[in-house]
């Protein structure tokens, strides 16, 4: 165990997430798409404009920002796909609720 | 909540899938009635949903709808945008589909009724670009979409994995459309189609005939095009 968790903590997070996405069939597509949404949001946070755009919005406008409803909903893109790494196949719930949770 | 599909809950994925929701696009018999089609929706699934404005003279009244209810409780609300009996010139119909931003997760269009995509480009990543079927010249391919998204490189994919059954049975091009296009996908259409390739409700063997299919799409809504048995 501890060679194994040695090897795995020496890669960097994003190929951590991406393999734990590769080791099973049902998970490969939402991989990529996890890995997309992070990609975007890396290059939002590189864009100047996008980051003024942000710190200038207050809760209304936020409503009519693209830049922020595209955070947004790069966020949820993430939240799903991250969910699916835990709980699909089905048969895999079990294994989150014990491990996972408390 | 009932079952969404015919198909035994226990071997059904779809009854198994979240979140999954219905269009309000068969709900004829309410058009015009937003909290209507809402109240029936919610009876099976109040986690997604798909509000459809497919003629261009619903669009303004589920605009008007959306911003004043005060809350929604589906997580995942899509919208169907025009599809027929369209009037406005695209500038304009872009100009009010902007006005959805912030009220749904994005507008779901049909590439073969843009007449000039890059007047689109406005709606970014709202805009979702849905495969056509084999009734339609354009849209259903790889290829189709691959000059669509070319235009529109921010938009999203809403794959309708009938719609691609009916160009292929054999679901290859299903599976071709997802390598293609997954990375940008919003959502899935589930349904059968008829003989004249319209929506109807999911049969158990189509169901197992999509399942694999399905399995790529684990993490994205999954919107009804027919009314599961509950509504039928």
């Amino acid at each position: 165990m501890a060679p194994y968790l040695k090897s795995e903590l020496a890669l960097p997070p994003v190929d951590r997430v991406a393999s734990a996405f590769l080791k099973q069939d049902e998970t490969i597509d939402a991989g990529a798409r996890a890995l997309s949404a992070y990609d975007e949001f890396v290059g939002l946070l590189g864009d100047r404009a996008a980051r003024e755009e942000l710190e200038s919005l207050d809760r209304e406008a936020a409503t009519g920002s693209e830049v922020f409803q595209r955070v947004k909903s790069l966020g949820k893109i993430l939240e799903a796909s991250l969910l699916s790494l835990l709980f699909e196949p089905g048969d895999k719930a079990a294994l989150a609720r014990n491990y996972l949770v408390f | 909540m009932a079952p969404p599909t015919l198909t035994p809950v226990d071997d059904s994925i779809v009854a198994k899938h979240s979140p999954y929701g219905v269009s309000t696009g068969f709900m004829r018999d309410l058009r015009g009635d937003w909290d209507g089609q809402i109240e029936l929706a919610s009876r099976v699934s109040t986690t997604a949903i798909e509000l459809s404005a497919l003629s261009e003279d619903e669009v303004e009244p589920l605009l008007d709808f959306l911003g004043r209810v005060p809350s929604l409780p589906f997580r995942f609300k899509s919208v169907h945008g025009p599809a027929k009996n369209r009037q406005l010139d695209e500038a304009a119909l872009v100009e009010l589909l902007l006005g959805f931003r912030g009220l749904c997760d994005g507008i779901v269009m049909h590439p073969d009724t843009m007449q000039d995509l890059a007047s689109y480009r406005e709606l970014g990543s709202d805009l979702i670009i849905e495969n056509m079927d084999a009734r339609k010249p354009s849209g259903g391919t790889v290829d189709d979409l691959n000059r669509v998204f070319a235009t529109l490189p921010e938009a999203r994919f809403c794959f309708d994995v009938a719609h691609a059954w009916s160009i292929d049975p054999e679901m290859e091009l299903a599976e071709r459309l997802l390598d293609a296009f997954g990375p940008r996908l919003s959502h899935v259409h589930v349904s059968s189609l008829d003989a004249g390739l319209h929506h109807v409700s999911l049969t158990p063997a189509d169901e197992a005939l999509f399942a694999s299919t399905l399995r790529r799409c684990l993490d994205v809504p999954w919107i009804l095009e027919a009314p599961p048995p509950l509504l039928s």
